[in-house]
């Protein structure tokens, strides 16, 4: 019996650095959560070794999460081959859905803005007011859009979001260059060599890559969509991670964290009611 | 004109990619219109707005009406309070002002943006007389001690940043607000 959480795939990921097997750990996972099956993911991807990190077992895959991960073709997913997942062209709610992006545009195509909607429209359907709700959509457009500008993930960015009632949650990862690399492009940030530290600035209101237009509004957004719940926030990029648990969130507050380096950048927001479940339990 | 832009785009704005096809999509609604016209943006059909749609689609409309071949003044009306925030934010980002109004075709307006002292001290002094030029707010604002060759050059900013009109009288240019009342902050 073991649930696949954030938690684990870091100490996962910390085994596999000293050279201890972890394949007999994984295929004996039976649950996961939404941060933990898409954080292992990436790491998987990172490892590329199928001896040294299996794939998910059985179990696993017959959860609802990991049933809507097979859904999707993603080197990042449980599925690398095969047919991508068809454009589902009704906004129904769903307790769970992941959707992948590739391309610089990928999140303003049609495809993503139905996903977009079925997104808010679960969580109105897990009992998030219509505007809450809007605004936690607006906050993973920000993200997604984030991941395709930035990322230049080879494997693209991969979406999933699960809400149950009073608890709404949704990860983009991606394995490109990270934060830190992205920021540094641009001269204002090239002083900067840690990842802990891109990833607060990157938090702040103004600051951004791009060097001709103004920008850097994205994780405000992600705050503002959260002011008022109770939320639970990560951001995992490199060997930085910034975690933030409560309400009323900004740029300066968080726990920070310095786990085993990962490509690209891992984002996890989690929304509760005050009635829902533990934001923690989906992370 | 007023344009509805919650039925032209959507009631919801948000994103930067989605703020540069709206860009886009706002000129060519709005590149009837003559220059010199003012523009009412009519958000209040639109729910949510964010900051990086308004970075990518309010930012370049702004300066794309002051490109002297479209010359169009842009004011805001009916927006919800929930992001004026951001708004503030951009047009701080930005160095940009925004007219900010309520009804369809409003006298007054909500400034959001910064001025220097003497754009501020310029603004309010044409405000006063609803319409001047740099040389008859030399003659009428003694005390300022301003001349008019500055009083033009700060007129020049306001008009540039979209809060004056102007009509040229022979070798001079006369100035008048966008809208009758602004609320400077």
């Amino acid at each position: 019996m073991g649930r696949l959480t954030v938690e684990l795939v870091e100490e996962l990921q910390q085994a596999v650095r000293l050279d201890r097997p972890v394949a007999g750990h994984v295929t004996g996972l039976t649950d996961v959560t939404l941060a933990g099956l898409l954080e292992y993911g990436c790491l998987r991807y990172a490892v590329a070794d199928n001896a040294v990190l299996p794939p998910l077992p059985s179990a696993v895959l017959a959860s609802p999460l990991g049933q809507a991960l097979r859904a999707v073709r993603s080197p990042l997913a449980a599925r690398t081959t095969g047919r991508q997942k068809p454009h589902v062209r009704n906004v129904d709610p769903h307790e769970v859905e992941f959707h992948v992006l590739d391309g610089d545009e990928a999140s303003v195509q049609p495809d993503w803005e139905d996903f977009l909607t079925r997104f808010s429209n679960s969580a109105v359907a897990a009992g998030f007011t219509r505007t809450i709700a809007d605004g936690l959509g607006a906050a993973l457009q920000e993200m997604a859009d984030n991941a395709c500008e930035h990322s230049r993930s080879p494997a693209g960015a991969l979406v999933g979001y699960h809400t149950v009632a009073g608890t709404a949650a949704f990860c983009v990862v991606d394995v490109g260059i990270g934060v830190l690399e992205s920021l540094r492009s641009h001269p204002d940030y090239a002083h900067l060599h840690l990842h802990r530290d891109a990833l607060r600035a990157a938090l702040r209101d103004g600051v951004s890559c791009r060097r001709l237009e103004p920008g850097g509004t994205g994780f405000r957004q992600v705050f503002k969509s959260l002011a008022d719940q109770h939320g639970h926030l990560r951001f995992r990029s490199g060997q930085g991670c910034i975690t933030m648990t409560g309400s009323h969130f900004d740029a300066t507050v968080g726990d920070e964290t310095f786990p085993e380096a990962m490509p690209g950048f891992q984002v996890t927001v989690c929304c509760r009611t005050g009635g829902g479940v533990s934001a923690v339990s989906m992370i | 004109m007023i344009l509805n832009v919650g039925e032209s785009l959507g009631k919801q704005l948000q994103g930067r990619l989605h703020g540069r096809r709206d860009f886009a999509r706002l000129c060519e609604l709005l590149s009837a219109e003559p220059p010199g016209a003012v523009v009412f943006l009519d958000f209040a059909q639109v729910d949510l707005v964010t900051g990086s749609w308004l970075n990518a689609a309010l930012v370049p409309l702004l300066r794309w009406a002051a490109d002297e071949r479209n010359d169009l003044f842009p004011v805001i009306i009916n927006a919800r309070p929930e992001w004026l925030d951001d708004l503030a934010l951009v047009a701080e980002f930005a160095h940009q002002c925004y007219l900010l109004g309520e009804g369809q075709t409003p006298r007054r307006a909500v400034l959001v943006g910064s001025l220097d002292p003497g754009q501020r001290t310029t603004l309010e002094a044409l405000l006063e007389v609803a319409e001047a030029t740099g040389a008859e707010l030399e003659r009428q604002r003694p005390g300022d001690g301003v001349k008019a060759t500055a009083w033009n050059n700060r007129l020049r900013d306001l008009y540039e940043k979209r809060l004056l009109r102007r009509v040229r009288h022979g070798r001079e240019q006369r100035y008048s607000p966008v809208v009758k009342e602004v609320v400077l902050g």
